[in-house]
């Protein structure tokens, strides 16, 4: 094909090639103006590539997906009623792995940032100029990388990024193998494209590919098979898979250990990308210094999430990435695990975090977080603040209405703390597992551990959404007196049996119990994480917790005790269709010594449907005593922290009002209902249309006390990129820093 | 000669047209498409163009009559008029298009109202002179057709 060679002739050469200009690229133009379109169409045309137009995007996937192969690169407009452009976007590269050009009047920086997230391999801004145009080939030649021998810079770069990715990855094998698979795909895939150019490949394709695999059909990842293409990622950890594994747990007809290998790189890659990102938005906003600290974008925190996804539990490889991007964040690990289960079934939904923060960044940061992905079926946040949102599939819009059914649910939550005036650099993370059966109450366990780090109190809550599926997680943190929580834990929720964990919760209520005085200026954070898994899950965040422990027995303790509000809510199976999540709430409180814990649940029964909602109402003591804490960093003043995680569908508003102790109470609400007696409302059901940031209620009063105490800063980010399906973040953060 | 005639009008009109500023470099690029091979993509476009802004206008007309203004809504209107009046090189359109955009961003209802108000003046505007150069094209073209047989 003279596409073909011209590409190889032009060689290393990446720009200036307009006269060897590859004739007959195939092009698919996708923008629901019909002017822009036109222009678009006539434009490329004048470049002498092949184009074919549509001016819907859900036509344009469809075309896509009949012709495999017969496009070597998508232009598309990034608003368009029927399908966002960033959801082609992504259906596109999780699909096909064609490069995909973004289109749009609006130059934002963050819409454009958006479509690098999102995978884009160029954005241009209408009107598009022809000379932008002509140079857009070099797209298509990078995607197809040649190989070794006729590397140019171009190619060089993919490399780069690929060896990089192979440093990442704690198994050898693994990563030769899926650099060997990675080879003999884009070998393969040029095969298809290039008959004629053939021989000059075809020595290179012996050596690297199983001759069988190029006979085999092209496999469409579609969104149910890339489902369970994550889950069992999750299942392994993102670290540990492989792609025999995955193919084991996969369990699907035809489908090849190369399909998943090539899949698995560029789902690592699309980690490593958002992680990357967030990283740097991390930065900022540690930059910014501890009272701003805690806010933290919600772009951020979906990145870390994938970064947490990518890193593994318990190991952080990708760290270094981190290091690269920015000195401050050097300190910062995370390697929360996912875990999901089940995805066709809404039963079972496995959650793995164990996310590790220092935050050499900010003392006062941390950044718990959660990554999820879920079924459409199932999402649960009980008793967590914690929202999933998975709207990739775009097939949930509403987590609450997928809330409901679980039969069974676990719920592990693992809380990350960083120390940062302490300058220690671990990270604990406390692990919750609850498993909510009502009905059943079989072997389940729950485990608790709090951990209070000493002088910071400042807890995040963060709201990620990692994937490329789009997964949102709002994470809340508490601080839940554990005394109180010791107390009331088996009346509130029934999900008793604590199993024996390597942190049980006697330990640390114990803890609080000995030195209540202690507790106010401890914040502990809580991330919980539902785990769907039926079986038992076990959270890579014990071994982790350790460390912790002694920092704060040293110290005379302070609070260690992250309470779960596990806001349970059972939805009998049978009742699935019908429940929706009222509310959960679970707040999380810092009592202060006098102050008198309360510790909630309240139980709504709503009657027909049968969804309870649990608000669970911990009081919150804000020591005025921070200043004692003296440190430098405005650590631990926190005060309640509040964690408004967006579903476009759910919003957690989350009030912290610390009155002298105050009682600090998240609970999640189903749409349109309120809260009684809460002092935090959430709301379900909010519509991320609301552009403006909501504020969620805050009560300064508690904070008299504080004379420097900063209101408390609750932000909202959203993405004001609608995407279908999109998921939104919220994450408020109230972070009072003196 | 008649055809020169014809086209000396055109280009006098273009040029005054980029001299107000009603039409930016753009729309030079777009003449700059149109050739033998495709000879009436000027005309195509912004035949295309006004069809589309009219449609829009009339959705935005809408939006800002109903109580509750959804200006997410209004906001995507807007964002694609500005899209195609860049496209086509519609350059004071394409200016009230973005300050419309600022009063979107702002919920601010009258100043959206006002904002189309300007937006749909100088579409107007536009669309008189689009109409005369229009009408210069079709004669040039139906010369130049007649020319060849």
């Amino acid at each position: 094909m003279t596409v073909e060679n011209q590409w190889v002739s032009v060689g290393g050469d990446g720009g200036g090639a307009g006269d060897r200009f590859p004739i007959g690229m195939r092009v698919l133009a996708v923008d629901d103006d019909p002017t822009c379109l036109r222009l678009l169409e006539t434009l490329l045309r004048r470049c002498q590539y092949r184009v074919v137009t549509t001016n819907q995007a859900r036509h344009a996937l469809k075309l896509l997906r009949e012709n495999k192969d017969k496009f070597d690169l998508v232009i598309s407009d990034v608003h368009m009623p029927d399908m966002d452009g960033f959801k082609l976007l992504e259906l596109v590269g999780l699909e096909m792995d064609l490069p995909v050009i973004m289109l749009s009047a609006n130059s934002e920086t963050k819409t454009v940032m958006k479509g690098i997230t999102h995978g884009a391999c160029d954005y241009l801004i209408k009107p598009v100029r022809l000379e932008e145009l002509r140079n857009i080939w070099q797209h298509v030649m990078r995607k197809k990388k040649p190989d070794p021998r006729h590397c140019n810079n171009l190619g060089q770069h993919e490399e780069a990024e690929r060896l990089q990715l192979g440093t990442c990855e704690t198994t050898q094998d693994s990563v030769a193998v899926e650099l060997a698979d990675s080879k003999g795909k884009s070998n393969k895939k040029r095969k298809d494209q290039n008959e004629d150019e053939e021989d000059d490949w075809e020595e290179n394709e012996h050596e690297v590919e199983d001759p069988s695999a190029q006979k085999k059909p092209r496999v469409v990842w579609t969104v149910e098979l890339h489902r369970k293409f994550v889950a069992a990622v999750n299942q392994l950890g993102v670290d540990k898979a492989v792609p025999k594994r995955i193919l084991d747990l996969m369990n699907v007809d035809k489908l090849t250990r190369e399909n998943v290998a090539s899949h698995l790189q560029k789902y690592r890659l699309y980690l490593k990308r958002v992680g990357s990102m967030a990283n740097q938005q991390a930065n900022f906003v540690a930059a910014f210094g501890s009272k701003d600290a805690s806010y933290l974008p919600i772009g951020s925190l979906g990145g870390l999430g994938s970064f947490h996804a990518l890193a593994g539990s318990g190991q952080l490889p990708s760290l270094a990435s981190f290091q690269a991007g920015d000195g401050a964040i050097s300190g910062l690990n995370c390697a929360p695990a996912l875990q999901f289960r089940g995805f066709s079934s809404s039963e079972h939904v496995q959650l793995n975090c164990a996310p590790n923060m220092g935050n050499a960044i900010n003392d006062h940061v941390k950044l718990p977080c959660i990554t999820f992905s879920g079924n459409q079926n199932t999402n649960l946040l009980q008793g967590m603040p914690v929202t999933l949102d998975f709207d990739q599939l775009q097939e949930q819009h509403k987590l609450l209405d997928d809330f409901s059914a679980f039969p069974q649910k676990q719920i592990s939550g693992t809380y990350s703390f960083s120390n940062n005036g302490v300058g220690a650099a671990n990270c604990k993370s406390p692990f919750l597992n609850v498993a909510e059966n009502p009905l059943v109450l079989q072997a389940n366990q729950q485990k608790i551990q709090g951990r209070g780090v000493r002088n910071q109190t400042s807890t995040e809550v963060p709201s990620l959404k990692a994937d490329p599926f789009e997964i949102n997680v709002g994470v809340s943190s508490h601080r839940p007196d554990t005394g109180r929580c010791k107390e009331t834990w088996p009346s509130a929720v029934s999900l008793t049996g604590y199993s024996a964990n390597p942190l049980p919760m006697s330990t640390p209520l114990n803890q609080d119990m000995s030195s209540p005085v202690n507790m106010r200026n401890d914040i502990s954070t809580m991330v919980p994480h539902i785990v769907g898994h039926s079986d038992g899950f076990s959270p890579p965040g014990n071994g982790t917790v350790a460390p912790l422990h002694d920092s704060m027995t040293e110290r005379g303790l302070q609070v260690q005790s992250s309470s779960l509000g596990m806001g349970s809510q059972y939805l009998s199976g049978n009742v699935n269709e019908n429940t929706r999540f009222g509310n959960i709430g679970s707040g999380g409180n810092n009592a202060p010594p006098n102050k008198v814990n309360s510790l909630r649940s309240k139980w709504v029964d709503r009657g027909q449907e049968r969804s309870h909602k649990e608000d669970v109402i911990f009081n919150p003591s804000i020591s005025s005593h921070f200043t004692h804490h003296g440190i430098a960093t405005p650590t631990s003043q926190n005060t309640g922290q509040n964690n408004a995680v967006h579903n476009s569908r759910i919003e957690i508003a989350v009030r912290d009002q610390s009155n002298g102790g105050a009682s600090f109470v998240v609970p999640h609400s189903e749409v349109q209902q309120s809260n009684t007696d809460l002092l935090v409302k959430l709301r379900g059901g909010y519509i991320m249309d609301n552009a403006k940031p909501q504020q969620n209620g805050f009560n300064p009063s508690g904070y008299s006390s504080f004379d420097e105490l900063m209101s408390a800063i609750i932000k909202r980010e959203r993405e004001d990129t609608l995407m279908d399906g999109d998921t939104v973040y919220d994450v408020s953060a109230l972070g009072t820093c003196i | 000669m008649a055809t020169g005639g014809l086209k000396d009008q055109l280009d006098g009109l273009v040029n005054s047209m980029l001299r107000e500023g009603v039409l930016d470099e753009q729309f030079t690029q777009l003449q700059m498409l149109q050739d033998s091979s495709n000879p009436g993509f000027v005309a195509e476009v912004i035949t295309l163009f006004c069809e589309d802004s009219e449609r829009i206008l009339a959705e935005l007309g809408k939006s800002l009559d109903q109580a509750v203004t959804d200006f997410r809504r209004v906001d995507a209107y807007v964002h694609q008029l500005k899209g195609s009046s860049s496209s086509v090189g519609a350059q004071h359109v394409k200016l009230a298009c973005i300050q419309f955009r600022h009063f979107c961003e702002e919920n601010d209802k009258d100043g959206c109202i006002r904002a189309l108000h300007v937006v749909r003046n100088e579409y107007y505007n536009l669309r008189s002179k689009f109409e005369i150069m229009l009408q210069l094209e079709q004669r040039i073209q139906a010369y130049d057709s007649k020319q060849q047989k």
